[in-house]
C-alpha cells in the first residue's frame, strides 16, 4: 500500500462531509434540479403562448383575468420570500421562535396565495373558461395549476419543518435543511414572477 | 477544485441583514406595483407602442427574478457552480423554446 | 409518531436489533433477497440495472423477431395491422428506456464512484431509488399486453393527434405515457445524484480534468438527461390529460396544433440520442487504451468533444420533422445545424483510431466489440450526415435508410459499446472472465448478423420501403433483402443466446480458473486497484489522485528516452479489499415501497381514482418515513472513531440536514 494514501484521509477526517466544491450535496443537488425545473415550466409556458389565442369561438383567458386581484395574490406570495428568508436567518442565528414564527407565516402566506388561485379558478370557471374548452384554457389551467401544485409541496415541506421545529427536532443545525427548502420555496415564487408578467400582464396583441 | 473542501459556514459577514431582506422585498414591491399600473388605461397610454411595454414589463421582470435570485437565494454569496448550474438550465430553456417558438412562427406579426 | 431512541439494556449484553416500530429500523440483511431489495451500494444497484436490462433486451428482441418474422416475406399477415403496430411501438419503446438507457446505467452505477475514487454516490438511498422505480415503470409499462387492451400503437414517438383517445381508444398509449413518467422519474433523479457525486465527491487530486473519459461522457450523459427529461414529461402529461380529461392540447379540431408534441418531444428526442451513444463511447474510451497499450490520444479533445456533443445537441431537434411542415427557414437552420454536429463525433473516431495506430493490439473480446462499434458507429454516422441535406431527407424519412442509420448508430454503435463493457469490466464486477473463445463466437455472430439485417436496409429505403408498414406486397423489389435482413435477426437472436450461455458457462467454470486479480488486463483507471470482485467499501484507503492514468502510473513510469517502463508489480500497489469497519451507507426499504406507490397511481388514473389515493399514501407515507428514518442504524460497524454529529440517532432530521445518510464519505 503505498504510504500516499495514507494522508489522504486526514483530509477525511477532518470533515466527513467535506466535498470537492465545497457545497454541500444537499444544496447542489437542490440547484441542480431546479435548474431541470426551467425545463419544465418553459414548456409549459411555451405551450400556453402557443395556445392563448386559440379559444375555439369560446372565452380566452386573457378576457376575464382580473388582475387587480392577481397582483394582490402575486404580492403575497412576493412576501413570502421574505418571510422566508427572514425564517432561515432565524433559524440559522438560534432564534428557533422566531424561526418558526416566520416559517409558519410563509407557509400561510402561500396559502393565501394558493386560496386565491381557487378563488380566480372558479370565478374563471363560472365564467365559461372550463379547463377543457379549448387550447387556450387547457393551456393556462395546466400551467397555473403545475405552478399551484408546487406551491403546495412548499407549503406541506414548511409545514414539516415547522412542526419539525415544534417538536424540537429542528434546531440550528439544520439550517441548511431550511434553506434548500427555502430555495424551492424561491425559486416557486420566481417561476410565479415569469408566469404574472408573461401570462397576465401582457395585452393581446 | 479536487481538493475536498469543507463545506463553508451558511453565515459569514456578506449575508445581508433582516433589515437589508426587508428593504429587498419594498423593492420588489415597488417594481410590482410599477408593472401592475401599466396595465391600467390612464397609465398604458403612456405606452406608444407595444414593444416599449414589452420590454418595459420584461426588464421589471428580470430585475425580479434577478434580485429574488441574487439577494434571496443567496446566489451572490454562494459558490459560481450554483449560478452556472442554474443559469446552465435557465439559458437552455429560454434558447430551446424561443426557438420552437420561432419555429410556430410566433413572433410574426 | 414516536420514536423509542433509547434502546433496553439486554443481560447478555447483546445490543437490541428492532426498535419497536420496526418499519423504521434500517434493514441489517446480510444477504439473499432481503439484501439486494434494501441495498444502497452503488456496485449492487448497478448489478441489477444490468441484469434487468439484458431480461428486457430478451424481450425487445422478441418484438424485433416478430417484425422481421412477418416482414419476411411479402403479403404477410400473421400479425395483424394494429398488432403490428403495438410490436415496432414497443420494440422501440423497450429498446431505448428499458434496454440501453438502463444498461448504461449499470455501468453509471458501478463504475463512476470507482473512477473517481469515492465509496459510493452522493446519495445511496435515491440512487436505489431511482433503480426500484426505473423498475416499477417498466413492468407498469409492460402490463399494457395484459391489462391495457395491447401495448401503445402509436409508434415510441407517438405523434398526435394519432395517439389520441379518437385514434388510440385502448389504454396502451396511456400506460405508454405513464410508463414513460415513471421511468422518467427515475433517470431524472439519477442524474441529479450521479452529477452531484462527480463534482463533489470525487478522490483528493482527482481534478475534473483528470477523470477518465467514462466518467466524463457518463456526466454529460447526466446532464443531457437532468434537462432534456423535463421536456417529455410535459409533453407526455399534455397527452395524458388530452386522453384522461378530454384538454385541448393536440386536437386540431379544436384549434390545437399536433406539431407542439412533435417539438416538445423531439427537443427531448435528440438529446436523448446522445444520451444513448456517449456511454459507449466511454466505454471504448476505456478499452481501446488498454488494449492498444496506449494511453488514449487527445484526452482534453475528447473531453470536450464530449461537451460539445451535448451542448450541440440541443439544436438539431427538428431535423426529426423536416417534412412536417414547419417552413424552408426553420428546415435550413436544423439543416445546417445538424451537419455541424458530426464534427465534435467525428474528433472523437479520430481519436480512438490514433490511439489504435501503432499500438500493441491485443483482440481481446472487449477490443473487437469496441472496434466494431467505431466502425458501425462510423457507418451511421456517415447516412446521418446523408439525412442532415434536407432535400435527401425528405426522400429517406419514413424509409427504411432510416431504420438502417438508427440501428447502425444505436445498436452498432450504442449496443456493441455496451458489450464491449461488459467483456472488459466482467471480471472486475463477478470476479472471473466471460470466456475469450465464446466471447469471439458471441462478437462474430453479432457482427455478421446485425450488418445483415440492417445493411440491406439502407437498399430498402433508398428503393422506396417505407417504414413501419405491416407488410408489402410482392413486385416491388423487395423481397430478397427483406429476406436477408430477417435471416441476419435471427443470427443476432443466436449471438445473444451465445451471450447468454457464456454468461452461465463461464461461472460455472470459474471455480476451476484461477482467479483474474485486481488488474487483469492491465489497465489504466482507478476500478482495476481494487480486487475482484469489487469489496464493498471499494477503496481500502481512499487514493491520493497525482495524475490522469494514475492507476496505471502506479505500474509505469515514462523514462528520460520516453519509454514506458515497469516500476511495480500489480499485487504489491493494488488494495487488498481487507479494510475492515469502513463506514457504509445504511439500507433502507423505503426506496422501494415509494417505488411500488408510483405505479398504482398510475393505474389508478386509467382505471379507477381511488387507487391513486393508495398509491399516493404509499409513496408520500414512504418519502415520510425516508426522511425520518434514523441516518444510520447504530448497529452498523463504526470500525473508527465517529466524526458522526449525531451520536444516540435522536436528531432525526440530521438524515435530512446532513444528506440522505450523511455517511458518504467513508474512513478509510
Amino acid at each position: 500500500m503505498s504510504s500516499a494514501t495514507a494522508t489522504a484521509d486526514t483530509h477525511h477526517d477532518h470533515d466527513p462531509h467535506a466535498t470537492n466544491t465545497g457545497i454541500s450535496n444537499n444544496k447542489l443537488a437542490m440547484w441542480l434540479f431546479l435548474s431541470t425545473e426551467c425545463l419544465l415550466f418553459g414548456a409549459l409556458i411555451s405551450t400556453y403562448l402557443l395556445y392563448k389565442t386559440r379559444g375555439n369561438g369560446g372565452v380566452l383567458p386573457t378576457d376575464i383575468f382580473d388582475i387587480p386581484f392577481t397582483s394582490v395574490s402575486s404580492f403575497v406570495l412576493l412576501m413570502s420570500s421574505l418571510t422566508m428568508v427572514l425564517a432561515l436567518s432565524a433559524v440559522a442565528r438560534g432564534d428557533m421562535d422566531r424561526g418558526k414564527a416566520w416559517l409558519l407565516v410563509t407557509a400561510m402566506l402561500g396559502g393565501v396565495f394558493i386560496g386565491g388561485q381557487v378563488y380566480e379558478f372558479t370565478s374563471f370557471y363560472r365564467e365559461g373558461l372550463g379547463y377543457t374548452s379549448n387550447p387556450a384554457a387547457s393551456a393556462f389551467y395546466t400551467l397555473t395549476g403545475f405552478h399551484g401544485v408546487h406551491v403546495s409541496l412548499g407549503i406541506v415541506m414548511l409545514m414539516s419543518l415547522w412542526v419539525s421545529a415544534q417538536q424540537g427536532k429542528l434546531t440550528p443545525n439544520n439550517a441548511e435543511t431550511v434553506e434548500i427548502v427555502g430555495l424551492y420555496w424561491h425559486f416557486v415564487d420566481i417561476v410565479w414572477i415569469f408566469i404574472f408578467t408573461v401570462i397576465y400582464l401582457i395585452p393581446p396583441a | 477544485m479536487s481538493e475536498a473542501t469543507a463545506v463553508t459556514e451558511t453565515h459569514d459577514d456578506h449575508h445581508p441583514s433582516d433589515w437589508e431582506y426587508v428593504k429587498i422585498a419594498g423593492i420588489l414591491a415597488v417594481l410590482t406595483t410599477i408593472e401592475v399600473l401599466t396595465y391600467f388605461e390612464s397609465v398604458f397610454t403612456f405606452f406608444e407602442t407595444r414593444w416599449i411595454l414589452l420590454t418595459t414589463l420584461f426588464v421589471l421582470m428580470i430585475v425580479k427574478f434577478w434580485l429574488v435570485a441574487r439577494m434571496f437565494m443567496h446566489l451572490k454569496q454562494d459558490k459560481p457552480i450554483l449560478s452556472q448550474s442554474f443559469a446552465a438550465g435557465l439559458a437552455l430553456a429560454t434558447g430551446v423554446y424561443i426557438v420552437a417558438l420561432l419555429a410556430f412562427n410566433f413572433f410574426s406579426a | 409518531m414516536t420514536i423509542i431512541d433509547e434502546p433496553l439494556a439486554l443481560e447478555s449484553g447483546e445490543t437490541y436489533a428492532e426498535k419497536p416500530l420496526g418499519i423504521l429500523t434500517r434493514p441489517q440483511a446480510q444477504g439473499g433477497w432481503k439484501d439486494w431489495v434494501s441495498t444502497v451500494d452503488h456496485k449492487k444497484i448497478g448489478i441489477m440495472y444490468g441484469v434487468a436490462a439484458m431480461f428486457f433486451f430478451v424481450v425487445g428482441g422478441f418484438e424485433a423477431l416478430l417484425i422481421r418474422t412477418q416482414l419476411a416475406f411479402p403479403d404477410q399477415g400473421f400479425l395483424s395491422a394494429d398488432l403490428y403496430n403495438q410490436i415496432f411501438t414497443m420494440h422501440g419503446v423497450t429498446m431505448v428506456f428499458l434496454f440501453i438507457m438502463p444498461l448504461a446505467a449499470a455501468f453509471a452505477n458501478y463504475l463512476i464512484p470507482l473512477q473517481i475514487g469515492a465509496r459510493d454516490v452522493a446519495f445511496p438511498r435515491l440512487n436505489a431509488l431511482s433503480f426500484w422505480v426505473w423498475l416499477s415503470g417498466a413492468i407498469f409499462l409492460n402490463t399494457s399486453w395484459i391489462v391495457g387492451g395491447g401495448g401503445a400503437n402509436c409508434g415510441w414517438f407517438c405523434y398526435s393527434p394519432n395517439s389520441g383517445i379518437v385514434f388510440s381508444p385502448t389504454h396502451g398509449v396511456d400506460f405508454y405515457a405513464i410508463g414513460l413518467l415513471i421511468t422518467g422519474i427515475a433517470s431524472l433523479v439519477s442524474a441529479v445524484n450521479l452529477i452531484v457525486t462527480c463534482l463533489n465527491m470525487r478522490a483528493p487530486g482527482m481534478d475534473l480534468m483528470r477523470m477518465p473519459v467514462l466518467t466524463w461522457m457518463l456526466l454529460v450523459t447526466q446532464f443531457l438527461l437532468a434537462f432534456a427529461l423535463p421536456v417529455i414529461t410535459v409533453a407526455l402529461l399534455l397527452l395524458l390529460f388530452d386522453r384522461t380529461f378530454d384538454s385541448q392540447f393536440f386536437d386540431p379540431d379544436a384549434g390545437a396544433d399536433p406539431l407542439l408534441w412533435q417539438h416538445l418531444f423531439w427537443i427531448f428526442g435528440h438529446p436523448e440520442v446522445y444520451i444513448i451513444i456517449l456511454p459507449s463511447f466511454g466505454i471504448i474510451s476505456e478499452v481501446i487504451p488498454t488494449f492498444s497499450r496506449k494511453p488514449i490520444f487527445g484526452y482534453t479533445a475528447m473531453v470536450f468533444s464530449g461537451i460539445a456533443i451535448g451542448f450541440m445537441g440541443w439544436g438539431v431537434w427538428a431535423h426529426h420533422m423536416f417534412v412536417s411542415g414547419i417552413g424552408p427557414i426553420s428546415v435550413a437552420a436544423f439543416s445546417l445545424a445538424t451537419m455541424f454536429i458530426a464534427v465534435p463525433t467525428g474528433v472523437k473516431i479520430l481519436n480512438w483510431l490514433t490511439t489504435m495506430w501503432g499500438g500493441k493490439l491485443h483482440f481481446t473480446t472487449a477490443m473487437l466489440f469496441a472496434t466494431g462499434t467505431v466502425a458501425m458507429f462510423t457507418i451511421g454516422g456517415l447516412s446521418g450526415v446523408t439525412h442532415s441535406l434536407a432535400p435527401a431527407d425528405t426522400q429517406q424519412t419514413d424509409t427504411y435508410y432510416i431504420v438502417a442509420h438508427f440501428h447502425y448508430v444505436i445498436f452498432g454503435g450504442g449496443v456493441l459499446g455496451l458489450f464491449a463493457g461488459a467483456y472488459f469490466w466482467w471480471p472486475k464486477v463477478f470476479g472471473h472472465f466471460l470466456n475469450e473463445r465464446r466471447g469471439k463466437i458471441n462478437f462474430w455472430a453479432m457482427l455478421i448478423g446485425f450488418n445483415l439485417t440492417f445493411g440491406p436496409m439502407h437498399v430498402l429505403g433508398l428503393q422506396g420501403m417505407s417504414r413501419r408498414i405491416d407488410t408489402y406486397s410482392a413486385g416491388y423489389g423487395f423481397d430478397f433483402w427483406n429476406l436477408m435482413s430477417t435471416i441476419g435477426s435471427y443470427l443476432i437472436a443466436v449471438s445473444v443466446l451465445v451471450f447468454f450461455y457464456n454468461v452461465w458457462k463461464s461461472k460455472k467454470e470459474a471455480v476451476d480458473l484461477p482467479p483474474p486479480g485486481p488488474d487483469p488486463w492491465d489497465a489504466r483507471s482507478l476500478e482495476w486497484s481494487v480486487p475482484s470482485p469489487t469489496p464493498e467499501h471499494n477503496f481500502d484507503e481512499v487514493p491520493q489522485v497525482e495524475s490522469f492514468d494514475h492507476w496505471w502510473f502506479q505500474k509505469y513510469e515514462i523514462d528520460d528516452d520516453g519509454k514506458v517502463v515497469r516500476i511495480a508489480e500489480t499485487e504489491a500497489v493494488a488494495q487488498d479489499g481487507s479494510a475492515t469497519g469502513v463506514h457504509l451507507p445504511s439500507p433502507s426499504f423505503w426506496p422501494l415501497v415509494l417505488a411500488i406507490g408510483l405505479p398504482l397511481i398510475g393505474y389508478g388514473i386509467i382505471f379507477n381514482l381511488w387507487l391513486c389515493v393508495v398509491g399516493g399514501l404509499l409513496t408520500g407515507g414512504a418519502i415520510y418515513a425516508w426522511v425520518f428514518e434514523p441516518v444510520d442504524d447504530p448497529d452498523a460497524g463504526h470500525g473508527h472513531d465517529d466524526h458522526h454529529d449525531d451520536e444516540d440517532g435522536d436528531d432525526e432530521l440530521a438524515a435530512v440536514g446532513a444528506g440522505s445518510t450523511g455517511d458518504e464519505e467513508g474512513e478509510g
